[in-house]
């Protein structure tokens, strides 16, 4: 494991979110923490290339192209190399029935994404507490 | 004793035929001719003074009863002459000078004259012998036109008697059953009815032919049944009448009835139905019946099919309200976002007018986001697997959820216990939230809002009051209060998106229960749901 500090993966194919994402992280001061890739297939792939070494927590929306959050999820879940990283889901609506899925695939927390800018800063500021310190599972 | 003959003495005539009988039948018999004699003219003695007399009197000719002994010929005479006195009747007294065996009597007014006289051994008397004897008193060359003449006159009453018989248990018949008779001549009177038909139309013979039978036939057939007559009279055809309804005179009801009327001449020629005519009603009744049941089924059926389209419509629409509702959220989200991104990081940067403009939009886009949730919430509330839902649960988690609001306003709330449910806890929630957040929105200015929630219990369901002490409402809105986007205050007075009782009922229909309200202006508001209950 990597000594450096460790980042966030969010598979999210929608760019206005990751807009938002982005802009929450630089006004938290730490923009480096989030990193994107556009589905959850290019998640896996770029797993398998580089490895999950500076990778402290996943993102995954859940409408996506190719693989979507929840088959991600599942496949990140049963794989030894990548079970033990935290997965946040990220979604538009809730759904109590997918989000009692997901939680029960592992994932540590289903987070609703938020439709104002003040509350997507403190959502930014509680995945990055969750990314660099590893607190306990949070649901939103 | 077995009856020979039998004649009535009436006139001087008759008893020259008692003599003349008496006579032949002592011949026949066998007695010996000066007894045939002495016989005939006793029998004449004693007849001769009731000739004139105005007198019912008759004389009977027997003799004993077969295989008896000894044998007699036996005449008595019958008649009802009063004061009667045998010893002193001069008839009676000289006949028992020429027979032995005369006696007299007398009982219930009726005189009996009895003469008897032996028959030898010899004489056999049985059936066949008797009715010899019979055939050669009646066949014997008449003495007189008279004797004739009386005999045919005998014999006619003795078929008159029959045929008063005959008629009478005829009649008897007709009368006792439940069937009307009746027979019509050709111009459509009625000749005979039975007493059936006449208890039944309540008229008499002459009262229906005088109207036509137009009491009695329903005013809707009455046309109809003359003009069937019409048709069928001439050609002397049994008529089959259709079904007709006829007025029951005691109940004034018209009650159906079919028949038969078989034609028949007569032999001067002259035409008349033989008509019977019985009551249907019952068969007509279990016909409508049977035939409304039939139309019930379709109708049925045809609802159900209305029902089945509907069904279809009504998911279709649930469909396009979910998705539309769901799809929508996504941009709103980001208008939502922002707009907030834009007020926080640029707004400095707005000239002053613009920034009013700019503070509309925002509080559209809050009001289109809640209007988007609502309708979501709605369009996803069914029946799903229910689970055991304790309700002071649900309320501690619905009050907690308006924590913020309720200390706002500072709400006091006060409640009992509460039952426990089979449903779905998230809708009950959402349900309370509703009821709870209406009460403590529309307040009285000054006055702090007071909640009494109670529960009353009646058999397998309950019913819990959320009470305030707010607005209230006049009761003419409750039917429409309930109704999606139906709102009764203007949104700059209250907000919301007039879809939250939409919702409450919703919820308490999808959980087999009913939500009703109760307003007072100015005084305050009550809504309860009545629910089925799985423990108290």
């Amino acid at each position: 494991m990597s000594k450096g500090p460790r980042h966030i993966l969010a598979a999210e194919d929608d760019l206005e979110d990751r807009f938002m994402m982005q802009e929450g992280f630089r006004e938290i001061g730490h923009p480096d923490k989030i990193r994107f890739c556009e589905d959850g297939q290019a998640l896996l792939d770029q797993f398998e290339s580089s490895g999950t070494a500076d990778i402290g927590l996943i993102v995954l929306d859940l409408n996506m192209p190719r693989l979507n959050g929840s088959e991600t999820l599942r496949i990140l879940k049963s794989d030894k190399r990548y079970s033990h990283i935290p997965v946040v889901i990220f979604s538009t609506s809730i759904n109590e029935i997918e989000k009692e899925i997901c939680l029960k695939l592992g994932a540590c927390a289903y987070v609703t994404k938020p439709s104002t800018w003040t509350s997507y800063i403190a959502t930014c500021n509680m995945l990055y507490k969750l990314c660099t310190e590893q607190t306990l599972p949070v649901t939103t | 004793m077995i009856e020979i003959t039998r004649i009535s003495l009436e006139n001087e005539m008759d008893l020259i035929l008692a003599h003349k009988q008496s006579m032949k039948i002592a011949e026949l018999t066998g007695i010996g001719i000066a007894a045939q004699t002495a016989f005939a003219t006793a029998v004449s003695e004693v007849c001769r003074n009731v000739i004139g007399k105005d007198t019912e009197a008759h004389l009977l000719l027997s003799v004993s009863a077969p295989k008896t002994q000894p044998k007699y010929l036996v005449a008595e005479l019958q008649d009802d002459r009063k004061n009667y006195s045998a010893g002193k009747d001069d008839g009676f007294l000289y006949a028992r000078r020429l027979i032995n065996d005369i006696t007299a009597s007398a009982e219930g007014g009726i005189n009996k004259t009895t003469l008897s006289v032996k028959l030898p051994n010899t004489t056999r008397i049985d059936d066949q012998v008797v009715e010899k004897w019979q055939v050669q008193l009646n066949s014997d060359p008449d003495i007189s036109p008279y004797e004739e003449i009386k005999r045919k006159n005998r014999l006619l009453i003795d078929l008159a008697e029959k045929l008063k018989d005959s008629e009478y248990q005829y009649r008897s018949l007709t009368e006792s059953l439940p069937i009307m008779i009746f027979t019509i001549d050709d111009h459509g009177d009625i000749q005979y009815a039975n007493q059936w038909m006449l208890d039944y139309c309540g008229q008499s013979i002459e009262a229906i032919n005088a109207n036509r039978w137009r009491d009695v036939l329903h005013p809707e057939e009455y046309e109809e049944a003359w003009r069937q007559w019409d048709r069928n009279v001439h050609d002397m055809q049994t008529i089959y009448p259709r079904e007709r309804r006829l007025k029951h005179a005691a109940t004034g009801e018209y009650r159906w009835h079919t028949g038969i009327s078989i034609a028949k001449t007569d032999k001067d020629g002259t035409a008349h139905w033989n008509t019977y005519m019985v009551d249907i009603q019952a068969q007509k009744t279990v016909e409508q019946a049977l035939k409304d049941n039939k139309e019930l089924k379709e109708i049925r059926e045809t609802l159900e099919e209305k029902v089945e389209l509907l069904n279809q419509s009504n998911h279709q629409l649930a469909q396009f309200a979910y998705v539309t509702s769901h799809d929508l959220q996504e941009p709103l989200r980001k208008i939502g976002f922002y707009s907030d991104y834009l007020d926080k990081k640029y707004k400095h940067l707005l000239p002053a007018e613009a920034t009013t403009i700019f503070n509309n939009l925002i509080t559209a886009s809050d009001r289109m986001r809640a209007l988007v949730q609502d309708v979501l919430a709605y369009s996803t509330i069914n029946k799903g697997a229910f689970k055991e839902v304790d309700l002071n649960i649900v309320l501690k988690e619905a009050l907690d959820d308006l924590q913020i609001a309720i200390e706002e306003k500072n709400a006091t709330v006060n409640m009992q216990q509460l039952p426990i449910v089979e449903g779905n806890a998230g809708q009950l929630r959402q349900l309370f939230e509703n009821l709870l957040s209406n009460a403590i929105k529309f307040t009285k200015e000054g006055v702090s809002p007071v909640i009494d929630i109670s529960v009353v219990q009646k058999g397998a369901t309950a019913t819990i009051t959320f009470a305030d002490n707010g607005i209230g409402f006049d009761n003419q809105y409750i039917p429409k209060m309930f109704n999606l986007f139906q709102r009764l205050h203007t949104r700059e007075k209250f907000g919301g998106t007039g879809i939250g009782l939409a919702i409450c009922k919703k919820i308490a229909e999808v959980h087999n229960g009913e939500i009703s309200a109760e307003g007072r202006p100015g005084i305050g508001a009550s809504f309860s749901i009545t629910i089925p209950i799985k423990k108290p």
